[in-house]
């Protein structure tokens, strides 16, 4: 196979993403250190941890405004927001450590995959079955992040909520759609995508390198 | 239904060696060897040019159309 010399810019892009790569896994590495001292009764608190709930929440809040003489009442509308725990039980923050270590370890593979990505591209090997399988690899993997994501949410919604009893706030509903996050759903979709156009590129690759 | 590369009979009857075509041709040995074993997907015509010239021959004498036998 014909191979070329990277161009600059795709070495800059392969060395920020090995610098993101090993602070991933320092942070990983601080992280676990930090769940097993919590987990054990060493530590009191996981760092990184996230107790935000999103949720669609009825604020039980009325106000009045003031124009010229005349005085209106106004109540806050029903609303989707995320609602943080700032004291959050240790039952829960022991959950919602677990959960965040995974989405960690998730994030620190995806950053891996793209790693060999890139690696693969600068050393010439742009369209290869090793890259189309990386970028099917990666859509997959966001997939079923999403899925994880949608689980722990509602896990959380119908575990908080349940025993949760707020005077000022209401909470409706999970915000369940709110919380889709399609987001990770259109990144997986687009590199799913590319990864069929790496196929058609490298049959173009080979009828190239077999017309001789 | 194929279309077969007579390169190895071509040098043949001219005792012609692939590594002394390739110097006179300008085609590496591992396309020739391509092209030779009937891997080659196309040939362009500046490629068939130099061979039929370096060879003194014609196109249709490199290249042979067969009806494949085999179901």
């Amino acid at each position: 196979m014909e191979t070329k010399k990277a161009p600059r810019s795709i070495n800059v892009i392969y060395w920020i993403i090995n610098l993101f790569f090993w602070l991933a896994v320092i942070i990983i590495f601080g992280l676990m250190v930090d769940t097993v001292l919590f987990y054990t009764g060493v530590s009191n608190d996981v760092g990184l941890s996230g107790r935000t709930l999103p949720v669609n929440i009825k604020i039980l809040e009325t106000g009045e405004l003031h124009h010229g003489d005349k005085n209106f009442t106004l109540k806050l509308k029903t609303t989707t927001e995320n609602i943080e725990v700032v004291n959050p039980p240790r039952f829960i923050t022991k959950k919602s450590a677990l959960v965040n270590l995974l989405i960690f370890i998730i994030s620190l593979y995806l950053i891996w995959i793209f790693r060999k990505f890139v690696k693969n591209v600068k050393s010439g090997e742009t369209f290869s079955i090793k890259n189309i399988s990386l970028l099917k690899r990666i859509s997959y993997v966001l997939v079923g992040s999403w899925f994880v994501k949608i689980i722990y949410v509602q896990y959380l919604y119908f575990y908080i909520t349940g025993h949760i009893k707020l005077d000022q706030v209401k909470i409706l509903s999970s915000g369940f759609l709110y919380n889709l996050n399609l987001d990770l759903l259109w990144q997986a979709l687009i590199i799913w995508v590319l990864a069929h156009i790496f196929i058609t590129g490298l049959k173009l690759q080979q009828e190239k390198e077999l017309t001789i | 239904m194929a279309v077969i590369v007579n390169l190895d009979v071509m040098l043949a009857t001219r005792k012609m060696s692939l590594t002394e075509l390739s110097e006179k041709v300008g085609i590496t040995m591992s396309n020739l060897s391509i092209l030779k074993k009937g891997k080659a997907k196309a040939i362009r015509f500046s490629t068939l040019n130099a061979l039929c010239n370096v060879l003194e021959c014609q196109p249709g004498d490199l290249l042979e159309f067969r009806i494949d036998e085999s179901p």
